[in-house]
C-alpha cells in the first residue's frame, strides 16, 4: 500500500477496533433504563476491541496454528451481524454521546472549561506528532520482546515456527503474552506493511481513552468543570508526557502502559459494581481484568490483587448479601479466566529458556538473608517516589489520604482501591526481596515502570478523595 | 485570614518564584540555544503542582472563592502560560526531527534523508553502543543470510533489526553470556558510587560455564546444522572487539 494512505488506514484500524468493541459491549445486557455517556463506553469499547481481536487471533493460533487477517474481518462481520438482534436489555439507547454542556453552577467556568479541553486535545495531537516523528526505537523491551513478536507474526503468520520454538534462534522471552503484539500485528495488516511509526500511536490512543475514563470518573464525584480541570491537570503534567511518550510508554509496542490502563479500567469498574451492585459493571471489569493477564506477566499480579481486594470487600459485605455477591464473584472469576485462557495456553506452549526462576529463590536457607535487602528496597523506593521529575507528590498525597481515611477504613467504598494499591505494592516488594538478579540492577531498571502499573489507580483514588472532601466541605459551607 | 487562605498565599508566593525561574530558564536556554530538558522540567513540574493545587483548592462555588480572595483570571492566564511553554518546549523537541516529520505528513517515508537516518543511528549509538557497527554490518549482510551471533546481553536487541536474516546463538552461550553480561554490568560499575556492589544476596541463577573446547565444538555443530554463513561478534562491554565476517 502507498504510505500516503497509512494515516487514513490507521484511523480505519482504530474505528474498526472501537466498533467491534462497541458491538461486544452491546451484547452485555443491562437495565433498559440505564444510560452510559460516551466518556465511559468509548474507552471500554476500545479495550473490548483490543480483547476481541486478541481472542480471535489467539483462538486462530490455537485451532488453526496460524493467524490470518480475513479471519478477523469475517469474525468482525459476524459480530456486527449481532447488531440486528434486538432486545430491550440490549438497547442501543443506552449509549449516549458526549454531554459537554455545563450545568448552571458551572457556567462561570466556561472559559476555563473549553480552554482545558482545547489544551488536552492539543496535547494528544502533539503526542501523536511526536510519536510519528520520534527517532528510531530505542527502548529495549519494546523492541526486543514485543514489537519483534509482531514482526514475526506479520511475516510468518504463526508462533509455531523456528523463531519461537528453536532454542538456537535468538528470541528472548518467547513465552510472553501476545495481546499487544497481536494489536500491533493487526495494525500492520490494515497498513499492509510493518510501520514502527504508526504502531507508536497505539500507546497515545490508550492515554487518550484513559483521559476520557478519568473524566467520567472525576465527573461522577465532582462536576464537569472540575473533572475537566483534573483531566487537564493529569494530561498536562510533565511526567505524563514522558510516561506516555518515551520513558515508559511510547516506543514500539511496549506494554506497560496498556497494562496500567486495563488495570485502572478494571479497578474503576469493579468500584462502580461495589457502589451500585450492577452486574453490567462486574462483567466489564472481569473482562478487563482478564486482559491484564494476557498483556504482560505482571498482569498476574494485577489479577491476583484485584481479586484479593474483591475478596476483602466481600468479607465486609452485609450477611444477607453475602451469597448473592459470592455468586457474582464466582461468575466474574469465570469470565476473567475465560478471557485469559487462550492467551495463557499459548504462552504455556512456548519454551521459557532464559527467565530467572523467582519462585526457586523462596527457599528456607534464603530467608536468613532477605532482611539485608530491605534497606536497599526502601531507599530505592523512597528515592523513586520523591523524584520531582516523576509522580513525586502524588505518592505523598496518597499516603496522607490513607492516613486521613484510616477511620472506618474497611467500611469505606474507597477501601477497595486502597486494598489494590497496597497489595500491589506489597507484591512487587516481595518480587524484589526474592529476585535472583543483582538487586541494584533489577530495581534501578524496573521500579519506575512497575510503580507506573498501578499509578493510574492511585490517581483515581486521589480524585475520589478530593470528590468526597469537596462534598463534605460544601455541605458545611453552603 | 483563615488557614486555607494562608496556605493559598504561601502557594502563590512559591508558584511565582517557580514560574519566574521557569520562564528565566526557558528563555536563557532559548537565547543561548542550549537545551537541557531536565533543568526546566523540574521547574515546570514544581510550578504545575503548585498552580494546580492552588486552583483545585479554591476553584469552587462563589462562597468558597470569596473566602480565599481567589483571583480566577490571573490563575487561568498563568496556568495557560505555563502549559503553553511546556507544550512549546515539547513541540520544539519534535521539530528537531522536522525533516522526518514533514516526510511522514506527506505520506512518504522515502523522503527521509540519509543525514536524518545517520543522525538517528548516532543518537541510538549513545544508548546502545555498537549500533552504528550493526547498521554497517546489516548493509553488507544479505537478507537471506543465516547469522551466528557471539555477543553479550544487549545482543538480543538486534534481533529486531536483523530480521528477516536468521540470527542464531548457542543456547548455552545465550544463558552463559546473559549471566556473564549481568555480572559484567555490575563489574563495569564497580567503581561507580551509583552502582555499588552492595547486594548481600547476589545468588544468581546457577550455571556451569563450559570449557572453551566444549563451546567451540557446539559452535561448529551449530554452524553445520543451521547452515550459518555469517558471524557477528557484538559486544557492548568491549565495543572495540566487535566484528562481522562471512564464513562461507
Amino acid at each position: 500500500m502507498n504510505p500516503a494512505f497509512f494515516p487514513f488506514m490507521t484511523l480505519v484500524y482504530f474505528a474498526v477496533l472501537i466498533a467491534t468493541g462497541w458491538a461486544v459491549l452491546r451484547l452485555i445486557p443491562s437495565d433498559e433504563k440505564e444510560r452510559y455517556p460516551a466518556e465511559l463506553w468509548l474507552p471500554v469499547s476500545f479495550a473490548l476491541g483490543i480483547a476481541f481481536q486478541g481472542i480471535v487471533y489467539m483462538l486462530s493460533l490455537l485451532i488453526l496454528r496460524q493467524v490470518w487477517f480475513p479471519i478477523y474481518i469475517m469474525s468482525s462481520l459476524v459480530l456486527f451481524g449481532t447488531l440486528f438482534y434486538k432486545h430491550p436489555r440490549l438497547s442501543f439507547a443506552r449509549f449516549q454521546g458526549f454531554d459537554l454542556a455545563l450545568g448552571p453552577e458551572d457556567k462561570q467556568y466556561r472559559i476555563l472549561y473549553w480552554l482545558a479541553w482545547t489544551m488536552v486535545i492539543t496535547m494528544v495531537a502533539v503526542l501523536i506528532f511526536q510519536a510519528l516523528t520520534f527517532t528510531m526505537n530505542i527502548y529495549y523491551d519494546g523492541k526486543s520482546i514485543w514489537i519483534y513478536k509482531s514482526k514475526l507474526l506479520f511475516h510468518e503468520h504463526t508462533i509455531f515456527s523456528e523463531a519461537f520454538l528453536d532454542p538456537l534462534r535468538v528470541h528472548y522471552h518467547r513465552d510472553y503474552p501476545l495481546l499487544m503484539p497481536i494489536a500491533n500485528y493487526n495494525l500492520y495488516n490494515f497498513l499492509g506493511a510493518e510501520s514502527d511509526d504508526f504502531v507508536r500511536i497505539l500507546n497515545i490512543v490508550f492515554l487518550m481513552f484513559f483521559l476520557l475514563f478519568l473524566f467520567h470518573w472525576s465527573a461522577r464525584f465532582t462536576n464537569r468543570s472540575l473533572a475537566t480541570l483534573i483531566v487537564f491537570f493529569f494530561a498536562a503534567y510533565p511526567y505524563t508526557w514522558y510516561w506516555a511518550r518515551g520513558g515508559i510508554g511510547i516506543t514500539n509496542g511496549d506494554v506497560d502502559f496498556p497494562l496500567a490502563c486495563f488495570a485502572a479500567f478494571s479497578a474503576g469498574l469493579y468500584y462502580f459494581y461495589w457502589r451500585e451492585k450492577k452486574l453490567y459493571y462486574l462483567i466489564l471489569a472481569s473482562i478487563l481484568c482478564g486482559l491484564c493477564l494476557v498483556t504482560k506477566k505482571e498482569g498476574m499480579v494485577a489479577f491476583a490483587v484485584i481479586y484479593a481486594a474483591n475478596g476483602l470487600k466481600w468479607l465486609a459485605t452485609p450477611k444477607n448479601q453475602k451469597v448473592v455477591v459470592l455468586k457474582h464473584g464466582l461468575m466474574a472469576l469465570g469470565i476473567t479466566i475465560l478471557v485469559a485462557a487462550p492467551g495463557s495456553i499459548l504462552s504455556a506452549m512456548m519454551p521459557n529458556l532464559y527467565d530467572e526462576k523467582f519462585f526457586d529463590m523462596i527457599r528456607p536457607e534464603n530467608l536468613d538473608f532477605v532482611h539485608k535487602r530491605y534497606p536497599i528496597i526502601i531507599s530505592e523506593f523512597i528515592g523513586d517516589v520523591s523524584r520531582v521529575d516523576k509522580w513525586s507528590f502524588f505518592w505523598y498525597f496518597y499516603l496522607v489520604i490513607v492516613i486521613l481515611s484510616i477511620r472506618n477504613w474497611f467500611a469505606r467504598g474507597s477501601f477497595f482501591l486502597d486494598a489494590i494499591i497496597i497489595l500491589w505494592m506489597t507484591a512487587y516488594t516481595i518480587v524484589y526481596i526474592f529476585t535472583p538478579l543483582n538487586l541494584i540492577f533489577h530495581i534501578t531498571t524496573s521500579l519506575g515502570r512497575l510503580l507506573g502499573h498501578f499509578f493510574p489507580i492511585v490517581f483515581l483514588r486521589i480524585v475520589l478523595f478530593y470528590g468526597e472532601w469537596r462534598t463534605m466541605a460544601l455541605s458545611k459551607k453552603l | 485570614m483563615n488557614l486555607r487562605a494562608k496556605f493559598c498565599l504561601f502557594l502563590d508566593i512559591l508558584g511565582v518564584i517557580c514560574g519566574v525561574a521557569l520562564i528565566a530558564t526557558l528563555f536563557s536556554n532559548w537565547i543561548f540555544y542550549r537545551w537541557n530538558f531536565d533543568f526546566p522540567d523540574r521547574f515546570i513540574q514544581a510550578a504545575f503542582i503548585i498552580f494546580m493545587v492552588r486552583v483545585l483548592l479554591t476553584l469552587d462555588y462563589k462562597k468558597l472563592r470569596r473566602s480565599t480572595d481567589f483571583h480566577y483570571d490571573t490563575y487561568v492566564i498563568v496556568t495557560v502560560l505555563v502549559i503553553g511553554l511546556c507544550m512549546w518546549h515539547s513541540l520544539y523537541e519534535s521539530m528537531h526531527h522536522a525533516t522526518r516529520g514533514v516526510a511522514i505528513l506527506r505520506g512518504s517515508f522515502a523522503n527521509v534523508s540519509d543525514e536524518v537516518i545517520s543522525e538517528e543511528v548516532t543518537n541510538l549509538n549513545q544508548y546502545y553502543p555498537n549500533y552504528q557497527f550493526l547498521h554497517a554490518a546489516l548493509r553488507e549482510i544479505p537478507e537471506d543470510a543465516n547469522i551466528a551471533l557471539i555477543g553479550d546481553m544487549r545482543g538480543h536487541l538486534i534481533t529486531y533489526d536483523v530480521y528477516p536474516r536468521k540470527l542464531y546463538m548457542l543456547e548455552e552461550a545465550q544463558i552463559v553470556l546473559n549471566k556473564n553480561a549481568m555480572e559484567c554490568y555490575a563489574w563495569k560499575h564497580v567503581d561507580d558510587p551509583i552502582y555499588p556492589l552492595t547486594d548481600p544476596f547476589a545468588t544468581y541463577t546457577p550455571y556451569e560455564p563450559k570449557s572453551d573446547e566444549e563451546v567451540q565444538r557446539l559452535f561448529k555443530e551449530m554452524i553445520e546444522e543451521k547452515d550459518i554463513d555469517w558471524v557477528i561478534c557484538y559486544s557492548t562491554i568491549y565495543p572495540e572487539k566487535s566484528f562481522f565476517k562471512k564464513i562461507k
